[in-house]
């Protein structure tokens, strides 16, 4: 187990390096980054400062060295447009674009995990044609679409909920919904699937002929097995919920790092960009690996391998 | 495995074969969706599609010429619409189903293109990991992982803020991010028919390397390619809609249902359609081309069903 987890870390370590290239190389992307480091009205002399400044005059392997030593510190220069470092920027929105996944993935996962497993337990059924319609149809829906059409008929048609912003737990509802609604139908297709593959294996099997209670079946048995997929599923959902929350955040103009993000591509404040993206990614990376360890754990097998 | 119905708690237990769930059992409303939900999909997907290619005779009025004195017009059975304008107009008078309908070209074009170019990156790469192993292999599954690891629109988001928004980078960064599906996928595939007997047979007789990929293996693959490919175009679709929803995808005056979505956005609390039907459309066209992706699954690999 423990050289399993070590094992797994050394992984993530090398993924967030690879994060760390990529993050870099955006910034290349364009033709000269002094360019999109500059506010457009700067002299010659400041461009030139800075070029110096930031070393992009020397090679690349340096640039990326020196990029890295930047990065350990949290160091990713200061907002064009706040003029505060764009790390302390991000950290000071992180603790929204969190309130939120969590409550979407928490009200996603109540709704998936007993859909799907409902889905499972009476395949072929109406039931189960419900619960996969619901599933495909949530699946093909614009996230930020869903989002508008919330608005107008909760915020602006019966006047229940805020339009937008935060503030109470009123405020979060909406935009909490729409991820969940973004979140479930993938929750709950894959929950159903593993949940049809244990009913499938020959314990279950073995228990029927016993002559066990199906209840017992279901929630001793077959559950309790099912629930280290479900545990997988939700450490490989990040990356979307995230992704979500993006989308989410700039529908309700929730105030977390994606409307940040948003706001300053506008603003070719790209500091911010960068340190968003980034940070956003290494957080996926810790979320997968510490779901990966939570299976390892509930099962044996994976770490013995 | 039997499909044995318990009727005392009603469980069947689950049966891996898909005609199962066609042929008997299931209650009519189930056997019924089973069927037809592919030609659901074909059918929405032929209409988009029509209307993507045909929209200069289907549509009723041109998508760029506004009539001032007729902007905001309710739809046709609202109490101040008006029959020439079936689904109203917009802010600045133009018919709204036209711009609809000519929306189609712009979202089916930029799905369609960026998951090739997603494609042409992935599939290579897919299949020459899976092949060779190695460190090759390791080199390509921690590209994958590293991909992965970005939440996938921002990297988007934060590409496309460094290129400009425009068509064609629109579809650049939608094909640069989206291809490690293609490689993830057709490297596990591959990996598994290395060591199958057709491959084994085809090195014995002296095959290169070079023609068991292209001629052994890679016809094997077609049928993966294809519904990853349904997927990844519905998903593509999406994500272009949320990039020109933003802004940051096609410029208007080009109609797309994303900068339509955008623009009604502004008239939500009172004129609720002008953002309702473009979504509507962005829907229609997603769920039609992942039930046609669903049931190509079902239909090209029967182990798969769920």
């Amino acid at each position: 187990m423990r050289a399993f987890i070590i094992r797994r870390i050394g992984q993530s370590i090398l993924v967030c390096l690879g994060v760390a290239v990529v993050t870099f190389l955006l910034l290349r992307l364009a033709h000269d980054p002094v360019y999109v480091l500059l506010p457009p009205e700067s002299t010659k002399e400041e461009i030139e400062t800075l070029r110096k400044a930031m070393g992009f005059d020397r090679p690349l392997p340096v640039q990326f060295a020196f990029f890295v030593g930047r990065l350990l510190q949290g160091d990713f220069g200061n907002s064009f447009v706040m003029a505060q470092p764009a790390s302390a920027l991000i950290w000071e929105r992180m603790p929204a674009t969190l309130e939120l996944s969590f409550a979407g993935m928490a009200i996603a996962l109540a709704v998936a995990i007993p859909l799907g497993v409902l889905a499972a337990f009476r395949r072929n059924t109406l039931i189960d044609t419900f619960c996969t319609s619901f599933a495909v149809s949530g699946q093909a829906m614009p996230i930020f679409w869903l989002g508008i059409m919330l608005i107008i008929v909760f915020a602006v048609q019966l006047k229940v909920l805020p339009v937008s912003g935060s503030g109470s737990l009123l405020h979060l509802v909406l935009p909490a919904v729409t991820l969940a609604l973004n979140l479930a139908p993938i929750i709950m297709r894959l929950t159903r699937s593993r949940m049809l593959d244990v009913l499938n294996q020959d314990y279950i099997r073995t228990a029927r002929s016993k002559g066990v209670v199906e209840r017992t079946v279901l929630f001793r048995h077959a559950l309790r097995n099912a629930a280290i997929s479900v545990v997988t599923i939700i450490g490989l959902q990040f990356g979307r919920l995230m992704g979500g929350a993006v989308v989410t955040e700039t529908v309700f103009a929730w105030p977390g790092v994606a409307t940040l993000v948003v706001s300053s591509i506008y603003n070719a404040d790209f500091p911010v960009v960068q340190a968003a993206t980034f940070y956003l990614a290494i957080f996926i990376v810790a979320a997968n690996t510490l779901a990966d360890i939570a299976v390892a754990w509930l099962d044996p097998r994976i770490s013995r391998g | 495995m039997t499909t044995e119905a318990r009727p005392a708690v009603g469980v069947a237990a689950a049966s891996r074969e898909a005609p199962a769930d066609v042929r008997g059992g299931a209650p009519l409303g189930y056997r019924l969706w089973r069927v037809r939900y592919g030609l659901v999909g074909a059918v929405i997907v032929l209409a988009v599609l029509s209307c993507a290619f045909l929209a200069p005779w289907l549509a009723p009025h041109d998508p760029y010429r506004g009539v001032v004195s007729q902007r905001l017009i309710p739809p046709a059975w609202e109490a101040k619409g008006s029959a020439s304008n079936l689904l109203g107009t917009d802010q600045v008078g133009r018919d709204y189903l036209t711009r609809i309908i000519f929306g189609s070209r712009v979202s089916l074009a930029a799905g369609f293109l960026s998951t090739v170019l997603a494609a042409l990156i992935g599939i290579p790469l897919g299949v020459t990991a899976g092949f060779f192993g190695g460190k090759w292999d390791g080199f390509v599954s921690f590209a994958v992982n590293v991909m992965l690891a970005f939440p996938g629109v921002l990297l988007a988001l934060a590409v496309i803020s460094m290129l400009g928004p425009s068509f064609l980078n629109l579809i650049l960064v939608l094909g640069i991010t989206s291809w490690p599906l293609y490689t993830r996928v057709v490297r596990t595939e591959v990996m598994s028919y290395r060591e199958q007997e057709f491959t084994t047979a085809a090195r014995g007789i002296g095959g290169t390397q070079g023609r068991i990929i292209l001629r052994h293996i890679f016809p094997n693959l077609a049928s993966t390619i294809l519904v990853v490919s349904t997927l990844e175009v519905a998903h593509n679709i999406l994500r272009e809609a949320f990039l020109s929803f933003l802004g940051l995808g096609v410029q208007p005056p080009i109609p797309s249902w994303g900068g339509m979505l955008s623009e009604g956005r502004t008239y939500m609390l009172n004129l609720w359609w002008l953002a309702a039907f473009p979504g509507i459309a962005i829907f229609a066209t997603t769920l039609g081309i992942n039930l046609l992706g669903d049931s190509l699954r079902d239909f090209l690999d029967p182990h798969q069903t769920s």
